[in-house]
């Protein structure tokens, strides 16, 4: 274990249960009062994610449709990527849009997306958007063309682009988006990964429902004396996604140069039609290949194993019944917002967090050998989270102590979740939980601190922003200006981040590593007096919900100085090893080359 | 242990958590409705009124456990205050304090205390007032599932779907038995679980949407006719018969409340009343014949 510093964090018994405490465990509690004293100057900003974003010149606010939420598509918000352009190595922000009006949009209006470019230093400045027209929903960021620059695939309401990075100029080119039967295709997230090993990107497309812009279901589904109301608790609120017609998810096949062929019918031979709002790529089965999770809202969740097919091409099966992710515990189909993987018990096995509905919990399923084993209700994250209505989810180390924590946007899609007696709320603020040794909620000390703000954040996207070795977040709020949460947690804590570069050459696996490293995985062992652990990531982009995080991977060192050893597990099935080194340094590292370039961090 | 057949025919059984039927409910069968439909504002309402000193509902166990069901989804504290006031209550109905207490500690993940407030033995066992509440055979089996412990949760489970198979907890039991099994290397009996479960699903989603259309259109006959047919499916003949009396009475037009009502009587063995019921579904425009007196199971 690793030394703790002092933290805001809010313990709460376990063993009292009594009608008083039921309404105060759902709400969590407070922050300590600071102790008292002289009037000091404006304190440092404290250990917490501070909303930084006005002072960092992010002026984006969401527009998404009537604040009275008349129709599913104005509920959803958008998401946001951060991305390297002009690869000059700091990430700069790209947001999905929509309209104020849904009438406008069925009309043909549409919002462009809106860019902002990093002066490295974690300060922004607005730059001119590729100049399109949509309501943008998912965002995912990589290198399809394998020039060595990261490129855009964006998602709106009926299409699908593609941005080729060139020179820092993002060139809008349309990709191929079948509609479904009358209906427009209704694309959510969307996840970048080599799904064949041949070094070359490939695209999942979620999907979500038919909605016709301009005729919307309102009111009830269905008609005369078997129509039925759309309610929640007894309120009138917008129709589905239940009683609508859910969509079947895409899978494209990239060529390495930006081109895009459909392969949902020979890779996804089994996809049912499905609500999907979230998509996880990770190597779930850690067998070397790229797994896809699926959260979809209130439709069981699915978990495609990339298995080879007759034909050497992949074939993805669907074991999320078989491993127990498809459904809440009782058996229930939830409404999965967000998704995101990691490794969370340090044994070198990647979990899963599923956000899900209010009345629903916040899902932590454990990898296993059989698996994945649910921890829900044993970490007692249920009782934590079964208020919120949770979309964008990240395990990350925020702190620096090697241990993950558990982040989520909040924010219900029901204003009428504000009436009594719903027991929850729709602006909600975000949420950060310690999960080792036991959960524990960290509440913000910052008065800007995110975790203190009633945000109602949708999507949001991990990455060091201000270049400082540590994970920040851009939220991006429905109806609302953004927030950029600038990390300043576990100020003693030492860092490591790794940016890995794939070699494009086939290994001993068959594979390819993409160019920019997509999929490999790095395993960094650490000392800590008698004790040694390793820290295992995965560089992948899609997580959250309808964003897109950075692809480089950061490591809390704790209280280490350096680490003893990094191994590096490249999709192309070649294993490299790298000596001993000092912690607080960014390192890039090529396959097959070894640490290319190396910073200290700020 | 129970044998897929088994698991088949307990999907058959009998008890039922809300039985709606004709006519003006009671307010208890009210509280069930909330409960099962996610409405807690329809009974809120009256709840703390009726589970106060001078409230009709105050000496119900049942109804303080309904009550604690909507006051902590809820958020209220002083209904949950109230529903758990041993006051008011007789013996014999206390037995469902313990209940609520249980269900609280599990919805807080507080395991160790939802064990202390189901009273269990050194062996694991439930006291035997608790023992005759299925609700306690499913709160038992949803714990021990929590645990990771679906071998333990196999008795109780299985005892709570024998005993209340058309209960709404019912399709999540069945799912925590299949998920059980499969953990147990039990394909088979994973599989008869499952679809067991699946069934019980299909029929509470049934249920729910009929009952939501019945309140949307009450003076019409089709949700009646869609409860009559769900009844029957279960084999609550008693109720579908409620169901199917108001329908061919306040819509004798209406030709399939005739046939149901038909095949109702000629499964009883009222054959005269089968035929003539089914007698006027062919006046009316029907066109299907009733299954033949000889193929009538016996």
């Amino acid at each position: 274990m690793q030394t703790m510093l002092p933290r805001p964090i809010c313990r709460i018994a376990p063993a009292v249960i009594g009608p008083v405490l039921v309404g105060l465990l759902l709400y969590g509690c407070s922050e300590q009062a600071p102790p008292s004293g002289p009037a000091a100057p404006p304190p440092a900003p404290q250990e917490d994610l501070v909303n930084e974003a006005q002072e960092r010149g992010v002026d984006y606010r969401n527009r998404s449709g009537g604040p009275e939420k008349a129709t599913i598509l104005e509920a959803n918000g958008a998401g946001v990527a951060v991305i390297d352009l002009g690869a000059d190595g700091d990430l700069d922000l790209v947001f999905g849009q929509g309209l104020a009006s849904l009438k406008d949009f069925a009309e043909g209006g549409g919002a462009d997306l809106e860019v902002f470019e990093n002066d490295g230093r974690g300060g922004f400045t607005r730059r001119p958007g590729p100049g399109l027209k949509g309501w943008w929903t998912g965002l995912a960021v990589g290198d399809v063309d394998n020039d060595g620059d990261q490129d855009l695939i964006a998602a709106a309401f009926g299409d699908l682009w593609l941005l080729r990075q060139d020179q820092g100029a993002l060139l809008p080119e349309p990709l191929p988006l079948a509609a479904h039967g009358e209906y427009a295709a209704w694309p959510t997230s969307l996840a970048l990964f080599d799904a064949d090993g041949d070094g070359a990107l490939d695209l999942y497309v979620g999907l979500y429902l038919d909605f016709d812009p301009k005729h919307p279901p309102l009111e009830k589904l269905g008609s005369g004396a078997l129509a039925i109301p759309c309610r929640w608790k007894g309120l009138p609120v917008f129709c589905g996604p239940r009683g609508l017609q859910p969509q079947t998810d895409r899978l494209y096949a990239g060529d390495g140069k930006g081109g895009f062929v459909d392969r949902s019918e020979q890779w996804l031979v089994d996809a049912q039609p499905g609500f999907a709002l979230a998509v996880a790529a990770f190597d779930a089965d850690s067998d070397g290949d790229t797994d896809v999770f699926v959260a979809n809202d209130s439709s069981p969740n699915n978990l495609w194993i990339n298995q080879p097919g007759p034909d050497g091409q992949p074939r993805f099966v669907d074991l999320a019944m078989d491993t127990d992710v498809a459904l809440s515990a009782e058996g229930m189909a939830q409404a999965g917002m967000g998704a995101a993987s990691g490794d969370v018990n340090r044994d070198g096995r990647p979990d899963l967090a599923v956000t899900n509905f209010s009345d629903e919990a916040t899902e932590l399923y454990f990898g296993s050998e059989r698996g994945f084993t649910r921890m829900t209700h044993r970490l007692a994250l249920a009782r934590e989270t079964r208020a919120l209505l949770s979309w964008s989810v990240h395990l990350a180390d925020f702190d620096g102590d090697g241990w993950l924590e558990l982040f989520t946007t909040n924010g219900h899609v029901f204003p009428q979740a504000d009436a009594p007696q719903t027991g929850t709320s729709y602006h909600q603020q975000p949420s950060l939980f310690r999960l080792q040794p036991e959960l524990r909620r960290v509440a913000g000390r910052d008065a800007r601190s995110v975790l203190e703000q009633k945000l109602g954040a949708r999507g949001s996207a991990l990455g060091d922003l201000n270049q400082d070795g540590r994970l920040d977040l851009v939220l991006a709020r429905i109806d609302g200006p953004c927030a950029l949460a600038i990390n300043h947690m576990g100020t003693g804590n030492r860092r490591l981040s790794l940016e890995l570069r794939g070699a494009l050459k086939k290994g001993p696996s068959g594979r390819v590593t993409p160019r920019d490293g997509r999929g490999a995985k790095a395993i960094v062992v650490l000392q800590n007096g008698a004790e040694e652990y390793a820290l295992i990531a995965e560089s992948q982009t899609s997580c959250g919900y309808q964003s897109s995080s950075t692809l480089r991977l950061h490591f809390g060192l704790g209280s280490a100085q350096g680490y003893r050893a990094i191994k590096l597990l490249w999709p192309s099935g070649t294993v490299e090893e790298l000596p001993a080194g000092a912690g607080g340094r960014s390192l890039a590292i090529e396959e097959g080359r070894g640490i290319v370039r190396e910073e200290l961090l700020r | 242990m129970m044998a897929p057949a088994m698991i088949a025919n307990a999907l058959l059984g009998l008890l039922l958590l809300a039985q709606v039927r004709p006519g003006a409910p009671t307010a208890l069968e009210r509280w069930r409705d909330a409960v099962e439909l996610d409405l807690p504002q329809e009974a809120l309402r009256d709840m703390a009124e009726q589970l106060s000193a001078q409230g009709s509902l105050r000496a119900s166990g049942e109804a303080r456990y309904l009550a604690v069901q909507l006051a902590s989804g809820a958020n209220e504290p002083r209904l949950l205050e109230l529903a758990l006031d041993p006051a008011g209550l007789a013996d014999e109905q206390r037995v469902w304090l313990s209940l609520c207490r249980a269900r609280l500690a599990l919805s807080q993940d507080a395991f160790a205390e939802c064990a202390q407030a189901l009273r269990l033995d050194a062996r694991g066992q439930l006291p035997a007032e608790l023992a005759r509440l299925p609700e306690s055979d499913w709160l038992l089996g949803k714990l021990l599932d929590r645990q990771g412990r679906s071998a333990a949760a196999r008795a109780p489970l299985e005892r709570f779907v024998q005993n209340a198979p058309l209960s709404p907890q019912a399709p999540a039991a069945w799912h925590m038995l299949a998920r059980g099994a499969r953990e147990s290397a039990d394909p088979e009996r994973a599989k008869a679980c499952a679809q067991a479960g699946l069934a019980s699903a299909q029929w509470h989603s049934y249920y729910r949407a009929r009952r939501i259309q019945l309140r949307e259109a009450p003076e019409d006959p089709l949700p009646r006719l869609g409860l009559a047919q769900l009844m029957i499916a279960a084999q609550r003949d008693d109720i579908a018969r409620l169901w199917l009396e108001e329908l061919t009475m306040r819509w004798p037009t209406e030709p399939r409340g005739w046939l149901e009502f038909a095949r109702l009587e000629q499964r009883a063995g009222a054959l005269e009343r089968a035929r003539t019921h089914h007698q006027r579904y062919l006046e009316l425009g029907g066109k299907e014949p009733l299954e033949p007196e000889s193929e009538l199971p016996r």
